[in-house]
């Protein structure tokens, strides 16, 4: 042990060999690897240094796997040994569990993304540990068949190379259950170009299922996203996938495997045995596809009705509503029902008829938004009466300090240097809680910025977080790794995440004090970025299920249900999408979908490409 | 060494449950004058944890501390420790707060907005009582 701190201590960037089943242009695994990579950093306090070797059959191509093996050791003869080896894909598994002995058996090992078919029975070693994903395919057939039960035939698209060949074997084994409903067109003994030509002219009752390409039978490379785009643009049939990472790019979708949660969950676990955990203690659950989410363009393409969709599914890509087409329109509308509305309150107010008014105002739109401002408003003053309290309190006990140190001839120089200085610090930060509560409650034209939706997402939970410890809530942060920009307003987003987390605090009033969290998660993709902001409440009851964005619409004891209207509205100004639905487990989730920037943003490189 | 010259010659032994931790510096900084800070924590159940252990004479406890609830914590801890004396120091102003405060063991409510070193003196007053208590020498080093 002391050996190895000392170590640490001369050489402290540690090393990491990360053995890869395939090269470039696997969106799945180019996806886990660049967020494992930039996640693992964030995680990591110490520097690492990220080795990367594909030891697949595109990585040597012709090479025996003991002159792979050879040239792995090669690598460190004279460097120092790796502190981790992480598998990234099947293929790398397998290669590495042959090869285990010749591959410093000292050496923690993780086996990261790998499908249980690919480990097999065979039990981990002491020294070894592996985020398994369980990709049930099974299930995207379930969706073509509950989606579209018209479905006789399926054609499965997938490349010719090793990772084909085994998916191959596999899910005809998996897809022997559907055999009585469904004939299974295997593709991978075809050309992009056949398979494109084929797709094209699919009778009514065909579904197509976009497993992973790599090369083809003529022996070509192709990159998934590229084979995707062209299958969407040629083919005239629906197209399923089981990954995250293909949901926008044209597949219909289902319950989808979360391409980012995983690379969390293996940056988590990596980053513990790089701290020393020992591999056989660390058990990670098997990780399975999540909650189903469509693509709504390709829903309205093959004519498939929601109502078809399984419970609890999100859908998104739902084009913008009437605010966002028409917003010339609809902000003259709203700007002279705002005038008329402050002269609607003026003449009440001087009437003293308050009550009667705001009974007959309740259809007015801009009344009802004026109100749910001054609701907002009244709860953020509480709070921010008790954040202020705090420097406030400070400066006060260090002033107090200061007078009875100069009393008492107990001042020196340097004492009441500190305290001058602690008193400076804390005057700012109480200014600082007050620009972040005045930007709030300030008249607010509409202004789009580029901005940085988790620096929306930290600003927000800072104006709530009073709120959110005084009812004994904890908030659980979960942001992607990626950067996270997009065109908007970032006052107007900020009042979105406002009233989607105090509606979850809300929501949690009856549950208990231990289970009271509010999970608020991102999910990049190549186009666009999920927040999710989920609950531990009550759920969302049926009867308020299908008028949930309906003005009046509340479960609350008080208020006016306003709150998700403005918010529905602000995020349509954006071009974006919300919808709710239950969680499996009890509560509610509410998804808001918003487009990416264009601005092009580098996240810290593709790992390997150097 | 008795009891009785214990709590006459020395400053009082004072624990401070404050989470947030420039108020715990401006607090400690006012008290150290003229007393002995003999433990600072941040959480209802270090809060019992520390008194337990340490043995203070008074317990400072703000009311909205992570963990167990304030007004839970000064029942705890005035169970725990029935000699020691809990003051509450909030932001709160809320009659109904400190009428329960007061309930469930504690033996001054101070504003944590309080000017003029109402704190120290509230413990330094307290203290002045606890001289007239006899201290069984087995709970005392």
């Amino acid at each position: 042990m002391l050996g190895a701190a000392a170590r640490a201590a001369a050489e402290p960037v540690r090393q990491v060999l990360v053995l890869q089943s395939v090269d470039r242009g696997n969106l799945v695994i180019d996806e886990f690897t660049g967020a494992f990579r930039v996640e693992l950093d964030q995680r990591a306090e110490k520097p690492v240094n990220v080795i990367q070797i594909v030891v697949g059959p595109t990585g040597f191509a012709g090479a025996s796997e003991q002159a792979v093996v050879d040239y792995i050791r090669s690598t460190f003869i004279d460097r120092r040994q790796p502190d981790l080896i992480m598998t990234v894909g099947g293929p790398a598994a397998v290669f590495a569990r042959k090869y285990r002995r010749q591959l410093f058996p000292d050496t923690p090992f993780l086996f990261a993304s790998v499908d249980r078919r690919y480990l097999g029975d065979a039990p981990l070693g002491d020294n070894e540990t592996a985020v398994v994903v369980d990709n049930e395919f099974s299930r995207v057939i379930d969706t073509v068949l509950q989606l579209r039960p018209q479905t006789r035939q399926v054609f499965m698209v997938m490349g010719s190379g090793q990772i084909g060949r085994f998916w191959h074997r596999e899910l005809e084994k998996q897809f022997s259950r559907f055999h009585d409903r469904l004939t299974f067109v295997w593709l991978d003994d075809l050309s992009l170009a056949e398979i494109l030509r084929r797709c094209a002219s699919l009778p009514g009752d065909s579904a197509i299922f976009y497993v992973s390409f790599g090369t083809d039978a003529a022996g070509a490379a192709y990159a998934d996203d590229r084979v995707i785009a062209s299958l969407h643009t040629a083919a005239s049939a629906p197209l399923f996938a089981a990954h995250s990472v293909y949901l926008g790019a044209g597949i219909v979708g289902g319950s989808l495997m979360s391409i980012d949660e995983l690379a969390r969950t293996a940056a988590g676990t990596a980053d513990r045995l790089l701290d020393g955990a020992a591999p056989a203690s660390l058990k990670v659950p098997l990780q399975r596809p999540g909650q189903p989410i469509f693509d709504w363009r390709e829903l309205q393409r093959w004519g498939i009705p929601e109502s078809r969709l399984p419970p609890g599914s999100g859908v998104r890509y739902r084009p913008p509503g009437l605010w966002s087409t028409h917003r010339a329109a609809v902000l003259t509308a709203v700007g002279v029902l705002a005038v008329q509305s402050v002269l609607i309150v003026s003449l009440l107010y001087q009437r003293r008829a308050r009550q009667r008014a705001e009974l007959e105002s309740r259809s007015n739109l801009a009344l009802a938004a004026d109100a749910s401002r001054r609701q907002t408003m009244s709860a953020l003053t509480n709070s921010i009466a008790h954040e202020l309290g705090q420097p406030l309190s400070s400066m006060i006990h260090n002033a107090q300090a200061g007078r009875m140190m100069i009393t008492g001839e107990r001042a020196t120089p340097e004492t009441m240097g500190e305290i001058l200085s602690d008193i400076e610090s804390e005057g700012v930060q109480a200014t600082q809680i007050i620009d972040r509560h005045r930007a709030m409650l300030r008249s607010h034209q509409l202004d789009t910025k580029s901005i940085d939706l988790h620096t929306v997402i930290h600003e927000s939970l800072a104006l709530v977080a009073h709120d959110m410890r005084a009812r004994h809530i904890e908030a659980a942060v979960n942001l992607s790794s990626h950067p996270c920009l997009i065109a908007g307003d970032q006052v107007l987003l900020q009042q979105v995440l406002v009233n989607l987390v105090m509606n979850a605090m809300d929501a949690m009033a009856e549950t208990p004090p231990s289970r009271r969290r509010v999970t608020i998660s991102t999910e990049v993709r190549a186009t666009d970025v999920d927040v999710s902001v989920r609950d531990a409440g009550t759920g969302l009851p049926v009867e308020i299920k299908r008028t949930l964005f309906t003005p009046f619409v509340t479960t609350k004891a008080h208020g006016l249900g306003i709150g998700l209207v403005i918010t529905r509205t602000i995020v349509d100004a954006h071009g974006g999408t919300i919808e709710a639905h239950d969680n499996p487990e009890g509560g509610a989730t509410f998804v808001v979908t918003l487009r990416r920037s264009k601005t092009p943003q580098t996240p810290s490189g593709p790992p390997g490409a150097a | 060494m008795t009891s009785g010259d214990h709590g006459l010659l020395k400053p009082p032994r004072v624990l401070l449950a404050e989470d947030h931790p420039g108020v715990a510096k401006a607090v400690c900084r006012v008290l150290s004058l003229e007393c002995d800070i003999v433990g600072t924590v941040a959480d209802g159940h270090a809060v019992l944890e520390a008194a337990r252990q340490l043995q203070p004479d008074v317990i400072v406890v703000d009311l909205n501390l992570p963990g167990i609830d304030g007004l839970e914590v000064c029942r705890q801890v005035t169970q725990l420790n029935p000699l020691a004396k809990v003051v509450v120091f909030t932001a709160t102003n809320d009659p109904d707060i400190r009428q329960r405060a007061f309930e469930v063991g504690a033996s001054a409510f101070v504003s944590k907005m309080a000017a003029g070193g109402e704190l120290l003196s509230t413990v330094k007053r307290l203290c002045a009582d606890r001289k007239e208590v006899q201290i069984p020498p087995s709970t005392r080093r």
